[in-house]
């Protein structure tokens, strides 16, 4: 399976949408996601799980850094960036 | 006492961080023993909650629990700072659920009785003595009764997938493996007690008599000591029947002063005497007698929190001076982790490393920011300003701004200017602050 950058940010969105926000907010490539309270200590951790499973990709110590988490753009660029080189584009 | 021979996760102590920690496994369907040395519902001191901790509670499932308990609910803080007073409000900083002012007995118990009712089986008056990792799949957990079962209680043994160390400053996994450091450069004492009567400051500056606690929510009061240099302080909790009032002082002057008479008790309350707002808020109140403790030698935290086998939560982790109310939140930070980590390890052993690796991350990175918080004069490496640095970012823009005024308000705001980033956090935090002036 090929995943485009559009096709990363719409599974993002999605997840971060309807189980983090539970629609209570719009969400956009750049919307500030820990300012905004949907990414906190706790979380994180469900979401660690979601880009684990969903994107079958391993999230190390040193990737949960806020420069990674900060909006669904930084988020979409680790995704890809540990993505297999075959799903690359 | 039925303790089964084999589980998947021992948990050590049933305060707030091992009861949830083995709640939540409990809940992702994992077989959980609790071993608890004490009988519940037991003393313990750590009696302020910050709002944080309710997300963890509704995590759990036992906020309406503890809401249906009716503990103090408290506005905020009063500092009174080397002349200067002021107060902050948790609402002023986007806070919409309160603060609780705790019996710990009552809370903890809450919590353990929770976990019982999720599925945990839980053992009280059962002392771990240690723990065996030479097979990291199969720790064997050494335990023996107290209590009135102990003359006949010969050790016994239970093994498991992990452990869970949460048995607060007993650290008992922690001290067998060596991985306590003392923080020597913040060797401080703590001695407390409880009164009866005693008046508060509510959020608006008036003193109130201790009846009207349930309708005028009171502050946490905190007060710098003159004793040591601008470190020493003290806290003043209103509880629902009691005052939990308490000093906190560099070791090196109590050593210089220990030749008092009258042992620690009447020390204690020449010291409480001896500082005029307090004196006023006690005027009304009664000294309840024998209830005075102390603690020496207090703030320490551990080179590694996780490993083969595994986990420290807790005050079994690290402590850290109290003086803004995160131990319990950061037990319970510790819990959600620990068990987040345990599951995946679970799940996908081949990964345990990795996800201990994280938890072990993301558990320092908390204690660093701890230690900036309390520690009056901060010193760290370049790579604990970063952890320290990442843990607050991710605390959100409230905790942020609430840790930086309460840094502000005790003088430990050098700390944070180069932990927080925003200008607009640190404007907004200043401005948040009220300035106060009690009449004594």
């Amino acid at each position: 399976m090929m995943l485009s950058e559009t096709q990363i940010i719409q599974s993002l969105i999605n997840y971060l949408q309807t189980e983090l926000s539970q629609d209570r907010l719009l969400i956009t490539p750049e919307t500030a996601l820990i300012e905004a309270g949907l990414i906190d200590s706790l979380t994180i951790f469900k979401l660690i799980v979601f880009l684990e499973e969903h994107f079958t990709i391993k999230i190390q110590a040193e990737d949960i850094v806020v420069e990674n988490f900060a909006t669904v753009c930084a988020l979409q660029a680790l995704v890809q960036r540990k993505l297999p080189l075959l799903n690359k584009e | 006492m039925n303790i089964p021979p084999t589980c998947d996760i021992v948990v050590i102590g049933g305060g707030p961080a091992g009861s949830l920690a083995a709640t939540y496994l409990s809940q992702k369907g994992y077989a959980v023993v609790l071993l608890e040395k004490q009988q519940h519902p037991r003393y313990a001191v750590g009696e302020s909650l910050l709002p944080d901790f309710w997300k963890y509670c509704d995590e759990a499932g036992v906020s309406a629990k503890i809401e249906a308990e009716g503990f103090i609910r408290k506005a905020g803080g009063s500092v009174d700072w080397e002349g200067t007073m002021h107060r902050l409000s948790f609402k002023d900083f986007g806070y919409t659920r309160p603060a609780l002012h705790v019996e710990r007995d009552r809370f903890d118990q809450i919590l353990l009785t929770h976990a019982g009712a999720c599925g945990v089986q839980i053992f009280e008056q059962v002392a771990v003595i240690d723990a065996d990792f030479s097979d990291p799949a199969a720790v064997v957990v050494n335990y023996r009764a107290v209590g009135e079962a102990a003359a006949q209680a010969r050790p016994e043994r239970i093994t498991c997938r992990y452990v869970v160390d949460a048995s607060g400053q007993n650290a008992v996994i922690g001290r067998q493996l060596g991985l306590r450091i003392i923080d020597e450069a913040f060797r401080f004492m703590s001695v407390w007690g409880y009164f009866t009567d005693s008046s508060y400051l509510a959020a608006d500056g008036q003193i109130y008599p201790a009846s009207q606690v349930r309708t005028v929510p009171p502050t946490t009061y905190v007060s710098a000591l003159p004793q040591g240099d601008g470190w020493a302080w003290l806290w003043h909790i209103m509880l629902r029947e009691m005052t939990s009032i308490g000093l906190v002082l560099p070791l090196a002057w109590v050593k210089s002063v220990k030749a008092q008479e009258g042992g620690w008790e009447s020390w204690y309350l020449r010291q409480c005497e001896a500082i005029p707002l307090l004196q006023r808020l006690l005027q009304p109140a009664r000294f309840c007698p024998g209830s005075v403790r102390l603690v020496r030698d207090y703030a320490y935290r551990s080179r590694q929190v996780a490993g083969p086998g595994f986990f420290l939560i807790g005050d079994a982790a690290g402590f850290i001076d109290p003086i803004f109310s995160v131990g319990v939140v950061l037990g319970m930070y510790g819990a959600y982790i620990a068990a987040w980590s345990i599951d995946r390890c679970l799940q996908t052993p081949a990964r345990c490393a990795e996800y201990q690796a994280i938890f072990s991350r993301q558990l320092q990175n908390r204690l660093e920011l701890g230690r900036a918080l309390a520690l009056p004069y901060y010193q760290t490496t370049t790579e604990g300003q970063q952890q320290a640095r990442q843990a607050i970012a991710f605390a959100g823009v409230e905790a942020q701004g609430l840790m930086y005024a309460a840094a502000l308000l005790t003088a430990r705001s050098p700390n944070f200017t180069s932990l927080i980033d925003s200008p607009a956090i640190r404007q907004d935090a200043q401005a948040r602050l009220q300035p106060l002036s009690v009449a004594v």
